[in-house]
Parts: structure tokens; sequence; C-alpha cells
């Protein structure tokens, strides 16, 4: 190889031969050769049995190569098509996000008990949750506990300013920077952002395709972690599309909470609406709804979140102190 | 990371691994154009050779048959996602390829000059097709015409005019940097 042989003679080949070996020398590989490990260590178990012999492992390739070619066969007579590769699938489902529509998916939250998290409104179980998401914007429409009358819905913009909505004429903002990390937490928990989702998706998990219902017009995937790689909330996922616009019809996430609690929340898609059905909340409400910050009404907005976030409202939300003013 | 070489039975094997690997990640690189498939690729080729190490003797022949197989399997996933797998596609950071090297080689006493040329190679093996890349690739890391023509499944013509056109449209690219180098 070059790197042990004489010197390239062509200039165009040296410089190439240097680019490669700056681009080396830049690539960590510690957690691939972990990965590597890892699906050796997995392989472990069935490696006494290669030793057994070049005769048995030449039996077993020359029956999987007859199966395969019956296989093959048995398929072609049938006129069946072959299957789409799920990666295919899922790069079709990439394109239905482009569409200028917003879809509705119903959220359902599958938790341990855990009676801390019952103040996060955000989880509140037993009520009902509907995530609406078109491309990179999202909002759930829920109720709030302890107040049952209110329409309230909140999201996350491109900032990462968490909204909430309570009623027609009032709302409040948490900048990124007064966001405490567990709320953080939990907004990416229960929301989903599809786009997001599938590029994630498709980049580090292993994706199987698997067998749907009989007569039921769905793909169905199954996504688990590749060994070596990591993800902060998404352990796993089974997506199931629809088979003729591939759109996402049904979600489930194996998520894991700060805490390591196991979690599975699933959406389901519901209803369909075009851009003039339907209207982002923050679009079009200036003027008719007020949205309380740390600057702006900040008491307003302190009666608003402290009934919804209980004790952890109180450590999160002190009042700031007041400093001397100068003389 | 001894763990590898207790599986594996050998130390000078998980040596080779150690050695070979971030050129191998970077060649793949080379070929697909993302960093994910890139280690995708790698971890299967060395999987698929590191199952083997009974048969093969991976510190003398592996680098070669590990390149004979990245190429393969990048030159198959190049084919088979080639509706999306576009050049101007993001990597998993968000950087489009040509601006990947670039964007690692930032140090503020890193030589601009180094900065323009790594751009012009991104921007001339951008131009090349996967297998005018991985012909000439191969041919930089020392592989014979023959070789070439044999892992690409080609004619030692067609594999010998493919590293020369792939040459030739590099060297436009990288024309202002091949005189100071000639000299």
């Amino acid at each position: 190889m070059n790197d042990s042989a004489t010197p390239l003679p062509d200039p165009v080949e040296r410089l190439l031969a240097e680019h490669l070996d700056r681009q080396a020398a830049a690539t960590a590989t510690e957690s691939l050769r972990e990965r590597i490990r890892q699906t050796l260590a997995a392989d472990a178990p069935a490696m006494p049995a290669r030793r057994r012999g070049r005769f048995v492992r030449w039996a077993v390739g020359v029956g999987a190569v007859a199966c395969l070619f019956i296989a093959a066969l048995s398929f072609w007579q049938n006129g069946q098509p072959l299957r789409a590769s799920p990666q295919a699938l899922l790069q079709e489902t990439q394109k239905t996000f482009l569409q200028p529509v917003y879809r509705s998916y119903l959220v359902e939250v599958q938790r341990d008990a855990d009676p801390a998290d019952e103040q996060i409104p955000f989880f509140a179980r037993g009520r009902q949750m509907r995530l609406w998401t078109r491309g990179d914007r999202f909002w759930i429409e829920t109720t709030f506990p302890n107040m049952p009358q209110r329409g309230n819905s909140w999201g996350r913009d491109e900032q990462g300013t968490i909204w909430m909505t309570f009623g027609p004429r009032e709302g409040v903002l948490l900048s990124p920077t007064e966001t405490p990390r567990w709320l953080s937490v939990y907004s990416d928990l229960c929301s989903m952002q599809p786009d997001r989702l599938i590029a994630e998706v498709l980049r580090d998990f292993e994706l199987h395709r698997e067998d749907a219902p009989e007569g039921s017009p769905v793909h169905v995937i199954k996504a688990d972690l590749k060994p070596g790689r990591w993800h902060p909330a998404l352990k796993g996922a089974i997506l199931e599309l629809d088979a003729e616009t591939k759109v996402l019809r049904r979600v489930t996430l194996r998520r894991s909470a700060g805490d390591d609690t196991p979690l599975t929340i699933t959406y389901t898609l519901i209803e369909t609406k075009s851009q003039d059905e339907i209207q982002y909340p923050l679009d079009g409400k200036e003027g008719k709804r007020e949205f309380y910050t740390a600057d702006y009404k900040p008491e307003q907005r302190q009666k608003l979140l402290y009934p919804l976030f209980g004790q952890r409202a109180s450590e999160w939300m002190k009042p700031m102190p007041k400093l001397p003013l100068k003389k | 990371m001894a763990e590898l070489s207790v599986q594996l039975g050998s130390a000078a094997v998980d040596a080779w691994v150690r050695e070979t690997l971030p050129r191998a990640v970077a060649f793949a690189h080379s070929l697909v154009r993302d960093h994910a498939t890139a280690e995708d690729i790698a971890h299967d080729c060395y999987c698929r050779l590191l199952r083997r190490a009974d048969v093969y003797d991976l510190p003398t022949d592996g680098t070669r048959l590990l390149y004979r197989s990245i190429t393969n399997a990048s030159i198959n996933r190049f084919q088979r996602e080639r509706s999306v797998l576009s050049l101007d596609a993001t990597d998993r950071d968000g950087n489009s390829p040509a601006g990947s090297v670039a964007g690692r080689i930032s140090e503020p006493d890193e030589p601009l000059r180094l900065r323009e040329l790594e751009r012009a190679i991104e921007r001339g093996m951008e131009s090349l097709s996967v297998m005018q890349r991985a012909a000439l690739q191969l041919k930089t890391l020392g592989h014979s015409v023959q070789e070439i023509a044999d892992t690409l499944g080609l004619t030692t013509t067609n594999a010998g005019v493919l590293v020369h056109r792939a040459r030739q449209a590099l060297a436009v690219e990288l024309a202002p940097y091949l005189g100071e180098r000639a000299g």
C-alpha cells in the first residue's frame, strides 16, 4: 500500500494520497472500533460452530444458495415485486414532509407509575394529547391539569422558545435560557418532529421490515440502535407507513426519560388539513392574545405556571433579586 | 480495546484494525461523501473480514482485501441510493461534502494554502463518478491497474482509462498546486 510503498510518481496521485492521510488523521475511530467489537461480541456464540470444519460451512453455504435460488425462482414465477428496503421507504416518507399540509397525531404515553411527574402538564396521564406537525413546526393541543375549562396548547419554535396558550387571550413564553433542563427534556420526549426523527433513524438505527397485519395497507419498519451508537432519548422505534402515500400513519417510540425510566409513546395519524384550514397558534394572533414573558407581566406568567408545575416551578421561577440602584 | 484482540485471539489483528481503521473510513468517505455511511461501510467490511480472521492472514493481506471490500460496498451503496445520495446533500454534521474537510482544518494557524488545496481536492473528487473516484483512490493506495480492474469488475484497459480520465479531471482542478509540487 501507499504508506509503505515508494513515493507516487504522479503529482496528482501524490496530492490525493496526502489528502487521504490528512483526512485519516482527522478521523476519530474509537467509537467505530467499539461498534465493531460489540458486533463481533454479539457473534461470539456462533464462533465454535465455525470451527467444526470447512465441510460443514461448505454444506451450509451450498444449502443457503440453493434455498435462495429456489426462493428467487418462486418469487419470479409468481410475478411479485421485490420488497423495497426500509431505507428506500423512509426516503419516500421524507418527501411527504415537503407537502404544505398539517398532520395531526393522537399521542399516547405509557410509562411506569411515577407520581413525581404527574405535575408535568406535558405528560398528564389520562389526558388526550394531539400533536400537529408540518415540516419543522409542531404543537400539541391538550388540556392542562387544573384548568379543564381552557383550551391549551404548547409547542417550541425554531429558536427553542417554549410557548403555551391558556384559552384565546393568554399565553406564556419561556426563552431557552430560562427553560430548566427537565422541562426541555420532557418537551423533547413528548413532541415529535417527523423530519428530524426520520433523519436520525436513517443515520443511527438498524432498520428491518416487519410483516404488516394481513390485509393492512401499511409498511412496518422496526428501528433499533446500531451497535455502538447512542441516542440521547430514543432507544428504538416502530414506524408504520401508508403503503400508497408513504405518510407516517403510526409511530411508536421507545424513549428514556432523564432518569432512565422506559417510556413508550405512540403517535397515531388522525387527521390531515391544508394550511388554509388550520392556523399555527402563534400566527396572526398579535393583538388577540397576550404572551407573558420574563420581562412582560412576569407576575401574570407565574400565576399561570405555578398551578401547572407545582413545587418544581417554585424552585425554578424564583423572583429575581432586586439590585440596589446606583446612586 | 484489549477486548478486540481477546475476541480475535490475536494482538496483531487488533493492531491491524487500530492502524488501518482511520484511513479505511477516510477512503470510504472519499467514495460515498457521507461520514455516517462511510462508518457503516467500514464497520460491515471489518466485521466480514474479522469473522474470517482464521482464514485470512489479516496483518499481511487484510488491507488489500479491506479496500477491495470497501470499494465494492461503496459502489453498491452509491448505486442503490443514487436518487437520494446527492453530492449536494449535507452530511450528518450538516456540512456540505465540499466543506467537510475544510471545516475540520480550521485552526487559525493552519496555512490558508492548505485549506484551499483541500477544497480543490474535494471539488475535484465531487466532479468524478464513484467509479472514477474508486479507481483513482485505489491507484493512489498502491493497487496495480490489474487489481483495480479485478476490484471494479472491468477489463484492464477500461480500468486504465478510468484512472487516466479521473487523474486528468482532478489535474484541472489542482492545476494551481501542481506547478509548485513539480518544482
